[in-house]
C-alpha cells in the first residue's frame, strides 16, 4: 500500500512517515499541496492521502479539491490533519469529501486505524494477470487513466497473495499463460470469492465469450482489442 | 523549567517508541525553530494578523508533534489573537512563548544528551 503525505511542516511529516512506514506503508512526500498535485499529475498513484490544512501556495481544502475533480485521481480516499482548534476545517473537509481526519499530534493507534478505515472503504483494484508485460502495461495505463487503482501480476501464481493483501474488485486475466493458465485463475478466484467480477481475454481465436462465460467469467475480452474495450467491460462489471 | 513542557512519555508513544526517530525529531526541531521564532517576532512588529496566523500556526504544527504542552497553549494563543485580528495583547504572550520555548530547548538538549 502506498501513501502520499502533504505536509510543510517536516517534523509532523517526519512523524505521519514514521508510523506509516512502521506499518508496512510505502511512503511519498510531498511538502506543499503544489507538489503534491504535480507527483499525482505526473501519473503516478496512490492508495491514500494523509494532507495538512494549512500550507503556503495551496491550502489542504484547495488540492483536496483538485484531487476530487481530477476523473484519474478522485477515487483516492483523503485524510486531513487538523489542529486541535480547527474544528472549521473538520467540517469544510467533510463538505469537500474527504475520508476522515485526524488531529494533531498524529498518534499511531489513532492514524492506522482511519488509514485502514478510509482505505478499506473505498472502492478496490483491478488485478491484471497476463505473461506479455507490454499487454499487461497497456491494460494497467488505460485503467489508470480512468481513476481505477491497478494492481499486476505476470501469472497466475502470483495472484494468490495478491489477492489476501489487497481489496481487489476485479480480475482481468489472460488466458494462454504458463503455471496457471486463465481457466484455473477463474476457478480459483470464483472458490474464493464467488462475487468476484472476472474477465478473461485470449488473442489466440480459440474461446468465445460463450465459452469464458459458461466457464464462471463475466466478459470476455478479444485481442487484439481497442482501450474502449477494456473501459466498457470494467464499467459494466466492477464491483464499487 | 516547566517539567510539564515538554511530555517525553507522550512523544514517545507518538513516535512509536523509535528513539532513533527521537533524536531525529528534536534535532530538527532545534534547528528550525529560531527561524520560526524571528518569522513570528517579525509579524507582531509589523502588527500583520495573516502572516502572524501562517507563521504561528506553522510553530504550532512542529510543537504539537512534539508534544510541548505548555509553548502550545501559548501558541495557539497568538493563533488565536491573529484569526481574531486582535492584536493588543501579542507582545505578552510572545514573551511567555519565548520563556517556554527556551525552556522547552534546555529540556530538549538535556534528553538529547541522555540518548546520545
Amino acid at each position: 500500500m502506498k501513501a502520499l503525505i502533504v505536509e510543510d511542516d517536516e517534523l509532523s511529516l517526519r512523524v505521519i512517515a514514521a508510523i506509516l512506514q512502521k506499518n508496512s506503508f510505502e511512503v511519498e512526500k510531498a511538502v506543499s499541496g503544489i507538489a503534491a498535485l504535480k507527483f499525482l499529475e505526473d501519473g503516478n498513484m496512490v492508495d491514500i492521502i494523509i494532507s495538512d490544512v494549512m500550507m503556503p501556495k495551496m491550502d489542504g481544502f484547495t488540492f483536496a479539491h483538485q484531487v476530487r475533480i481530477n476523473r484519474r485521481l478522485n477515487r483516492i480516499p483523503i485524510i486531513l490533519c487538523t489542529s486541535l482548534n480547527d474544528k472549521k476545517s473538520i467540517v469544510k473537509g467533510i463538505e469537500l469529501g474527504i475520508a476522515d481526519y485526524v488531529v494533531k499530534p498524529i498518534k499511531e493507534p489513532i492514524l492506522i486505524p482511519k488509514v485502514k478505515k478510509a482505505i478499506g472503504s473505498g472502492p478496490g483494484a483491478i488485478l491484471v494477470v497476463d505473461d506479455e508485460e507490454i499487454i499487461r502495461g497497456i491494460i494497467c495505463r488505460t485503467l489508470i487513466n480512468e481513476g481505477y487503482h491497478v494492481i499486476e501480476a505476470s501469472n497466475g501464481n502470483e495472484i494468490v497473495d495478491k489477492l489476501k493483501e489487497n481489496k481487489i474488485s476485479m480480475v482481468i486475466s489472460d488466458i494462454k499463460m504458463p503455471k496457471m493458465d486463465g481457466f484455473e485463475l477463474l476457478a480459483y478466484v470464483k472458490e474464493l470469492d464467488p462475487d468476484m467480477p472476472v474477465l478473461l481475454m485470449s488473442g489466440h481465436n480459440e474461446f468465445s465469450q460463450d465459452d469464458v462465460v459458461s466457464a464462471g467469467a463475466n466478459g470476455f475480452i478479444q485481442k487484439p482489442f481497442r482501450n474502449t474495450d477494456i473501459i466498457l467491460q470494467v464499467l459494466k462489471y466492477y464491483r464499487k | 523549567m516547566n517539567i510539564m513542557n515538554f511530555d517525553y512519555t507522550q512523544f514517545y508513544e507518538t513516535v512509536g517508541e523509535d528513539e532513533d526517530l527521537v533524536k531525529e525529531l528534536i534535532s530538527i526541531f532545534l534547528e528550525q525553530y529560531p527561524q520560526m521564532m524571528e518569522n513570528i517576532e517579525t509579524a507582531i512588529k509589523n502588527k500583520n494578523s495573516e502572516e502572524l496566523h501562517k507563521t504561528s500556526h506553522k510553530l504550532k504544527g512542529s510543537l504539537s508533534s512534539m508534544c510541548a504542552n505548555s509553548s502550545l497553549d501559548q501558541i495557539i494563543a497568538l493563533e488565536t489573537m491573529a484569526i481574531n485580528q486582535d492584536l493588543d495583547n501579542t507582545e505578552i504572550t510572545y514573551s511567555k512563548l519565548e520563556k517556554c520555548i527556551s525552556d522547552l530547548a534546555d529540556e530538549l538538549q538535556d534528553k538529547m544528551e541522555v540518548l546520545s
